[in-house]
């Protein structure tokens, strides 16, 4: 009996060890009181911040990375996307005011050192969908929160060469230039239950990961509850795949070489190296099917 | 030992208790008495016949085909993971509610079930699926609730149709398109009890389509954060009065910017919510 007792405590104990995913340590601790502020601009000067932590709610956003020091956020309102009207079909009744070109956000923190910075942009009943353009330092650790529910809204990341952490959800959600780590957990307030139908990551630059003390984390983590992920390796790509899927369909044209399951053993797991494996891209798609493709 | 060999017996006692079939029937005591319907993460069409049963059967995908995004490239069989099949594991329950029927879960994607026309039909359901369906055809009346993908509900006496939520998820995905309703404020005839009629229909990010005739007489009650309504009916925006309000609240507790529209001066209440979808409301 204590034999049995043991074994299953070691077996519990392995398996909570691969229920962890990968987090950044600073603390993300909003303060709501800090006040609302409008502005045609939002703008930042981060050099040296250890991390930047942006929460943007019910509105869309293409984060880019650039050259320079600063966080710059921009409204775009002509970027919302329009309802579809159907033909012969005029409009009965609006709640909504008109979207504006205002950047609405409240700075919870923006510690001097490498505290960093810490910002809502929060979402404004009655009013239209936003859209903002952010430009952030391509080095900088960044963590963005979000949920939009906007039918085919899209988050979008592009030329970011350091840790990236994305929690939320949202219809769409694409990943471009990015060099990883990345870690995504889509989902809503830590329940995992999200509105994401497809997670797509291109022209992954993995040469360019700094790898640093973080030979132990994956280059990819991606944890959905709906969405379908589609990602499109390089063909010098050297990656360990392991793939969740507990109700989608695993779909691929790279030379994947199968690996003998790891203990515990795990329905629905799939594992396999591309080139001779190297860093490990982790997918768990609860109901989506995962694409993984050879970049074009 | 001997209470952890007790545990498992009486799990794999319960496990058994799920009969497996292929097919499910089971008979109402009386054309009201309502069937509560619990099916998850699968898709289902659900249609009215002239018989008095109820028959529920698995329908396995059609095997090879593939989405268009996987174009060009293999399936790669996940390990562990079963074949589907036609194998349903009902349970049922009957008291003086109603008859209440569960399907858990299976190696399937689809359920057909046909049920008497006269149905009075709950169904409850997480739908996770991103191109999962529910579709309702030719029955008396129809009460879905949970976490929706797509519904379509045709021909029917009477509809409630709520999905998403915060406590269970935004959803942006799927439609819900509703046609071919019998309006009337008659009450509902549950178990012998009228019951208040009022047609519902809500989403958290699905686009609506009702379709209503062009000379029925109808108040549309609704509340969007972020959608808008359109029309090609000759409706009329109205003010949202007390007895609106009441009606509403009777299902709600928030009711974020109210609106109310008219057709034909209005006479049977239908309530519609869709926090970011689009409602468009079609002549039939």
């Amino acid at each position: 009996m204590k034999r049995i007792v043991t074994l299953l405590t070691i077996i519990f104990g392995f398996t909570a060890a691969f229920g962890q995913t990968f987090q950044t340590t600073v603390n993300y601790n909003p303060k709501r009181e800090q006040p609302l502020v409008e502005s045609h601009l939002a703008k930042f000067h981060v050099k040296g911040k250890e991390l930047i932590v942006i929460d943007v709610q019910e509105a869309t956003a293409n984060f880019e990375g650039y050259d320079g020091d600063d966080i710059v956020i921009e409204a775009d309102p002509v970027a919302s996307k329009p309802a579809v009207v159907l033909p012969g079909f005029s409009l009965a009744s609006s709640g909504l005011l008109p979207s504006d070109n205002l950047v609405h956000y409240r700075v919870l923190t923006n510690e001097p050192g490498v505290f960093g910075l810490s910002l809502t942009i929060p979402y404004t009943t009655g009013l239209k969908f936003g859209h903002y353009k952010v430009l952030v330092p391509k080095n900088i650790k960044l963590k963005v929160v979000f949920v939009i529910s906007e039918l085919g809204a899209k988050m979008s990341f592009k030329n970011l060469s350091n840790g990236l952490e994305v929690e939320g959800t949202a219809p769409v959600i694409t990943f471009d230039h990015i060099s990883g780590p990345l870690t995504l957990s889509e989902g809503i307030n830590g329940h995992r239950i999200g509105g994401t139908e497809k997670i797509i990551i291109s022209h992954l630059q993995q040469s360019n990961a700094q790898f640093d003390s973080l030979e132990d984390t994956p280059l990819l983590n991606i944890i959905t509850t709906h969405g379908d992920v589609d990602i499109s390796l390089p063909q010098e790509a050297k990656a360990t795949i392991q793939v969740d899927a507990g109700y989608g369909n695993l779909y691929s044209d790279l030379n994947m070489v199968k690996q003998r399951p790891a203990f515990p053993l795990v329905k629905s797991r799939y594992t396999g190296n591309v080139n001779g494996g190297g860093r490990m891209i982790v997918i768990n798609a609860a109901n989506g099917n995962v694409y993984l493709r050879k970049e074009k | 030992m001997k209470i952890s060999i007790t545990i498992c017996f009486f799990i794999c006692a319960y496990s058994l208790s799920f009969a497996q079939t292929s097919q499910f029937r089971a008979k109402l005591n009386r054309s009201d008495e309502p069937v509560y319907l619990r099916i998850d993460q699968v898709s289902a069409d659900i249609i009215g016949y002239d018989g008095d049963e109820i028959i529920i059967e698995a329908v396995p995908s059609v095997t090879g085909v593939k989405p268009a995004a996987a174009a060009g490239l293999d399936e790669i069989i996940l390990p562990g993971r079963p074949k589907e099949d036609n194998i349903i594991k009902p349970s049922m329950r009957e008291d003086t509610s109603g008859l209440s029927i569960n399907i858990p879960p299976g190696n399937f994607s689809k359920l057909s079930i046909r049920v008497p026309k006269s149905i009075i039909l709950f169904i409850r359901t997480d739908m996770n699926l991103i191109n999962g369906k529910i579709t309702v055809n030719n029955i008396n009346s129809i009460d879905i609730e949970g976490t929706l993908a797509s519904v379509e509900v045709h021909n029917v006496t009477n509809f409630v149709v709520q999905g998403g939520g915060w406590h269970q998820g935004s959803r942006a995905t799927g439609k819900v398109i509703i046609s071919d309703v019998k309006w009337t404020d008659a009450p509902v005839i549950i178990n012998g009890e009228p019951h208040h009629r009022t047609y519902i229909v809500g989403t958290t990010n699905s686009d609506i389509e009702l379709s209503i005739p062009a000379d029925a007489k109808a108040n549309f009650i609704f509340s969007s954060d972020y959608g808008k309504a359109y029309s090609n009916l000759d409706v009329k925006a109205q003010d949202v009065s007390e007895e609106f309000m009441i009606d509403y609240k009777r299902f709600y507790h928030r009711a974020l910017a109210l609106k109310s529209i008219s057709l034909n001066n209005g006479k049977v209440n239908t309530i519609i919510n869709s926090s970011y979808g689009t409602i468009y409301l079609k002549k039939e």
